[in-house]
């Protein structure tokens, strides 16, 4: 049988198929689509969002516990806090001859040293910490050295300096570094056993 | 009025009956007739022919859907009238041997015809049945009331070539039906 026969056969086969099938593609017809549903509800969308944006940027300090201040402190904030715990450590005159940790705030003539048995680790922490500009280093309210028995002096915002060779003393002109946070975790570790 | 009470009036064999069935039908019938046979003198006469069908066939028969029980009249006289213009226009030997083989007594064969017909009956209806709605409105509109493609998708509100690509997957899928079943 030849395939145009076959489909005669089939199409005329269509005839005999159960008449609840014809009602159906008789009577069907699409849904209507509503063209305006689709605007209207990325409008009704938008318009939550930005709803619950407002409500979230006004209310939140309401409802929400006030946010402690947990940002950690710089080394100048750590040492001031610790001023009257390091009270016993200020003095008029600096004796050098041991390894030390020297600071001074800006505001005070003395300064507070903090003898060390092993300068070794704080050696190592310095110059990690990121440069600071000159303007920022001239307005520090803290200086702060690292003097060992050998002479060598890490001074001001310790950045390691084989010129150095005394207090103030300045002569390397390279970008100064904060003090690491490892340096000032150190530090307050060290102040905590006072 | 509703289908059942047209088939009463058929019942009754009342006069009204013709005229209430066209006057719902009429259209349906008239369109579908056209784009079978795509001639409008032939396509009216095969409607008229419908009507007399119906007339004839009420009672015994009870339609519950009539506009199906219609249609199904009207696309099998339309088959055998494009089947009559086909022959008649190839003409010569191979006509006058197409009318000699109505001459041959049937025997077995028809038999096996109606068991085929039945098993083919059987199987479209199965087709039908595993398709979702859509397609099969889809399938229905297209290959039984001769539906183009873009009434079809007016009619679903898809895309033309939407229309075209769900025909082309059931056409595979009756295929693949058919061939399961051994049929055709």
């Amino acid at each position: 049988m030849k395939n145009r026969e076959k489909a005669e056969i089939l199409f005329r086969g269509l005839s005999d198929i159960d008449d609840g099938f014809l009602a159906e593609a008789e009577a069907y017809s699409a849904p209507r689509r509503r063209r305006f549903l689709l605007p209207a509800g990325i409008a009704a969308a938008l318009l939550l969002c930005f709803s619950a944006a407002l409500m979230l940027r006004f209310l939140s300090p309401l409802l929400l516990p006030k946010k402690e201040n947990t940002e950690p402190q710089g080394l100048e904030q750590t040492l001031l806090s610790h001023r009257e715990q390091t009270a016993s450590l200020y003095t008029e005159q600096v004796e050098f001859g041991g390894d030390m940790l020297v600071w001074q705030f800006g505001d005070e003539e003395g300064y507070y040293v903090l003898p060390l048995d092993d300068p070794e680790p704080f050696l190592r922490l310095t110059g990690g910490g990121s440069p600071v500009s000159p303007e920022q280093s001239l307005s520090s309210e803290l200086k702060i050295w690292l003097c060992t028995r050998e002479g060598l002096v890490v001074s001001p915002q310790l950045l390691p300096s084989a010129g150095n060779t005394a207090c103030r003393t300045l002569f390397d002109y390279r970008s100064e570094l904060e003090p690491s946070p490892d340096f000032v975790n150190r530090l307050l570790h060290r102040l905590s056993r006072l | 009025m509703d289908d059942a009470s047209i088939v009463a009036l058929y019942w009754q064999r009342s006069p009204h009956a013709t005229e209430e069935t066209a006057r719902k039908y009429g259209i349906m019938l008239r369109g579908m007739a056209y784009r079978l046979l795509r001639n409008p003198q032939d396509s009216e006469e095969c409607v008229n022919d419908t009507y007399f069908a119906a007339w004839n066939g009420m009672p015994t028969d009870r339609p519950e859907h009539l506009g199906a029980y219609l249609a199904r009249i009207l696309r099998n006289l339309s088959i055998d009238r494009l089947r009559r213009d086909h022959r008649a226009k190839r003409g010569g030997a191979e006509l006058l041997i197409e009318e000699l083989t109505e001459c041959i007594p049937s025997r077995e064969g028809d038999v096996e015809a109606t068991l085929e017909n039945e098993r083919l009956k059987e199987a479209l209806n199965r087709f039908l049945a595993s398709l979702d709605r859509e397609r099969r409105v889809v399938f229905l509109r297209r290959y039984f009331y001769g539906d183009p493609i873009n009434e079809i998708a007016a009619r679903m509100g898809w895309s033309e070539s939407r229309v075209k690509t769900a025909l082309f997957r059931l056409r595979a899928g009756l295929r693949a039906l058919l061939e399961k079943a051994e049929l055709l």
